[in-house]
């Protein structure tokens, strides 16, 4: 046995010394992983949402409201996922950097994967409405969101300056629609002289954009009939 | 009991080779590698169940030597002086015979000072991996792993620092 060998077993020994279990260091491999994870998900949900402002631009028949598209498509990217960004991507190449194996990619690897899977899941999302729930919620929750993004229904939801938008309930009669709105306030609407540019029936339809005139505390005329989204 | 005597043929087998490793680390701090050794093997065993099996045991062990060599100097707050005038001409007389530098820089050495002296201009990033690829003849893919980097920036490290290392040589002999 030579010097070192003696020293190292003597200072295991005297230190009562053991190898860390397996978990502890399973546990924090993990939280690195987790943290790639979350920016990759939390990534994806941002890019569901801004997917869901564009689709909803085109959905609602490319209307312009008081601004120019351009405007309307930067003022619906979430600011906070432009602020987030650089931390998500961070945090993902920290994470990945810190697994076992993870240094041998190259950082703009690390950031271009994430990237790629975050836009990946968010077209995923998307179709699964994620970014629509992502927007209510932050609607709901968030007046400074309010003000940044320009949600949808809040734009649908002037029939002072002829935009209504809401659930398409039933026709009263022919040329009467009865339309619940987005704040759950009960509109009757005459579509009579109304262009309906609708792919099924209008009380099949579920949401509808109407755009018209108001002609009362709880009437209006439509002018257009369109599918919300 | 019996799993640390089976940890001391380890450190046998390890013991040269990571030592002779460290003492190149230290530098003029050489005196102290023997505790810096110690300290490796004794790190190592704590971390064993970090050991990823699936992967050579060398690189790990090297990566714990380099580590701990490196807080050993910042703790001093010396700088490493990675390479004796002996090891540059050792490395630049390598680096001929691998093809990897078609020059013969090496050659024309004509005092260990003057390469001392080229050393001595050289980053520490460059030194660590031309010490690693020249002197302890290790893999690119090893070299990864031990200093935790991508392979692509091993070999550019390794073309750099053989660049800077002949650069002062080629210009003291006027051949550039």
């Amino acid at each position: 046995m030579t010097e070192l060998e003696k020293k190292v077993l003597e200072a295991i020994e005297s230190r009562k010394l053991v190898p860390r279990p397996y978990f502890l260091f399973f546990a924090w491999r993990s939280v690195f992983w987790g943290l790639a994870a979350l920016s990759i998900v939390l990534g994806a949900l941002s890019v569901a949402l801004l997917l869901f402002a564009i689709s909803d631009y085109y959905a609602t028949g490319w209307r312009v409201f008081d601004n120019l598209p351009l405007d309307y498509l930067i003022f619906s990217i979430p600011v906070f996922w432009l602020v987030s960004m650089p931390f998500f991507m961070a945090s993902a190449y920290y994470g990945v950097r810190r697994t076992r194996r993870g240094y041998r990619l190259r950082p703009a690897s690390i950031v271009g994967v994430c990237l790629a899977a975050s836009i990946g899941l968010g077209v995923l999302f998307h179709f699964l409405h994620a970014g629509r729930l992502v927007n209510d919620i932050l609607a709901a929750n968030f007046a400074s969101y309010r003000q940044q993004a320009d949600v949808p229904f809040d734009a649908w939801s002037r029939p002072d300056h002829g935009y209504l938008g809401g659930h398409a309930d039933k026709l009263i009669d022919s040329t009467t629609l009865r339309l619940t709105d987005f704040q759950h306030k009960v509109w009757t609407v005459d579509i009579s002289r109304a262009t309906v540019t609708l792919d099924n029936a209008i009380v099949d339809e579920g949401d509808v954009a109407i755009r018209g005139v108001r002609t009362g505390p709880s009437s209006f005329r439509a002018e257009t009939i369109e599918a919300f989204d | 009991m019996r799993n640390r005597h089976a940890y001391a043929g380890l450190v046998r087998r390890y013991e040269l080779v990571l030592g002779r490793y460290v003492r190149r680390l230290l530098g003029r701090h050489m005196q102290w590698a023997e505790d810096v050794l110690q300290d490796v093997f004794i790190k190592a065993y704590v971390n064993l169940n970090d050991y990823d099996s699936s992967r050579p045991f060398g690189p790990w062990i090297y990566r714990i030597a380099h580590n701990e060599a490196v807080s050993f100097l910042r703790r001093k707050n010396a700088e490493s002086e990675t390479i004796t005038g002996e090891d540059a001409e050792l490395i630049l007389q390598q680096a001929a015979g691998s093809g990897d530098d078609p020059g013969t820089a090496w050659q024309r050495a004509r005092t260990g000072g003057e390469v001392r002296t080229a050393l001595s201009g050289l980053d520490r990033r460059y030194r660590d991996v031309l010490v690693l690829r020249y002197l302890e003849e290790k893999s690119y893919d090893e070299i990864a792993d031990i200093l935790e980097m991508p392979m692509g920036t091993v070999a550019t490290l390794i073309n750099r620092g053989l660049k800077q290392l002949k650069a002062p040589l080629q210009a003291s002999w006027g051949i550039l």
